[in-house]
């Protein structure tokens, strides 16, 4: 219970920060931080039976839940290439728009 | 506005707090053993990846390359950077060059042995690119480069990413490489070659990569 307050508090970090924070790099940051959570409840989620690593064994163990984790693999790749891609975007952005404010950007690029 | 969003989070997560998530009873016999008895690999979570959940995984691969190929065409009309900054100092080399020799086994111990053990294709490839970076940051761009070019590392990449699609094909048509005996180095079918392939890929893209940042950064 105790650390599932936590994780959720560190995926609710991560989200208020997208939405509140101004600044580019801090969003990346932030979406960082909210997929970290993500990932820890999943992990959570998966040793809710057992502990064990699901690697089968000839000792009688109650193994973690092998889905969730193989699910969460995936988002922590397309994560990682994701925050490539999006730090690849925030460094063209930056040419034009120095301060990366999201509301300055807006404003440059309104017609 | 801003209050009405906070309003909401805290109202989420007391809601995810307070409210039980039910998880059905545990199947008999458990899933670790259905799966081990379905891909015939100890390591359920490789099993799961390159098996039951293979459709997904080669979209996982996909979308890695459509992004590293992305940075390089966001970039590819920015000026290089001129001034390219890294260690030059003797003890971080020699600490570097260690850390990577250590990282490559690791890397090449993950990817053969991926389906017994803890580790996988992702991992092995996540360390085979830390040793690539940290090599990286201590030795002159242009020879990487050099190397990059010379080994034509961008084109094994794509290759290794269509033999992965090919041999995914033909395990969701139903081809099914013999098992062997479950726990040994060459068994559990096609799940090994598919670990080293992602390894590969991995190692590659994340090579690209780092590549992309240092000639159009200066900075890894």
């Amino acid at each position: 219970m105790f650390l599932e307050a936590c994780v959720l508090a560190t995926v609710l970090c991560g989200f208020f920060g997208i939405i509140f924070k101004k600044n580019l790099v801090m969003k990346i940051i932030a979406m960082d931080v909210m997929s970290t959570g993500v990932i820890a409840y999943y992990v959570l989620v998966a040793g809710r039976d057992g502990l064990f690593t699901p690697i089968l064994s000839d000792r009688p163990l109650t193994y973690a839940d092998p889905v969730p984790q193989a699910v969460i693999l995936t988002a922590i790749v397309i994560g990682f290439s994701i925050q490539a891609l999006m730090l690849v975007g925030v460094m063209k952005l930056s040419r034009d728009n120095p301060t990366l404010e999201s509301s300055e950007i807006e404003q440059n690029n309104t017609p | 506005m801003r209050w009405l969003y906070v309003a909401a989070g805290i109202a989420l997560f007391v809601k995810m707090l307070l409210i039980a998530n039910p998880s059905p009873d545990p199947i008999q016999p458990s899933i670790v053993e259905a799966v081990v008895q379905d891909s015939g690999v100890p390591n359920a979570v490789s099993g799961i990846i390159f098996r039951n959940r293979l459709y997904d995984t080669i979209f996982e691969v996909v979308v890695f390359t459509i992004a590293i190929l992305g940075c390089k065409f966001l970039l590819a009309n920015e000026p290089p950077s001129n001034r390219i900054r890294q260690f030059t100092d003797q003890p971080s080399i020699v600490l570097a060059r260690l850390g990577a020799t250590i990282s490559a086994l690791v890397g090449i111990e993950l990817a053969i042995r991926g389906h017994l053990s803890p580790g996988g294709g992702f991992a092995a490839g996540v360390a085979g690119g830390t040793a690539i970076g940290l090599i990286a940051i201590t030795s002159s761009s242009e020879w990487m480069q050099a190397i990059y070019k010379r080994w034509h590392a961008a084109t094994w990449e794509k290759v290794s990413v269509l033999i992965f699609i090919v041999l995914s094909v033909l395990t969701l048509v139903g081809l099914e490489l013999p098992h062997g005996e479950l726990g040994t180095l060459f068994s559990g079918g096609a799940v090994p070659l598919l670990n080293i392939l992602v390894a590969i890929k991995v190692t590659l893209g994340s090579w690209a990569a780092v590549l992309i940042f240092i000639r159009y950064r200066g900075l890894l």
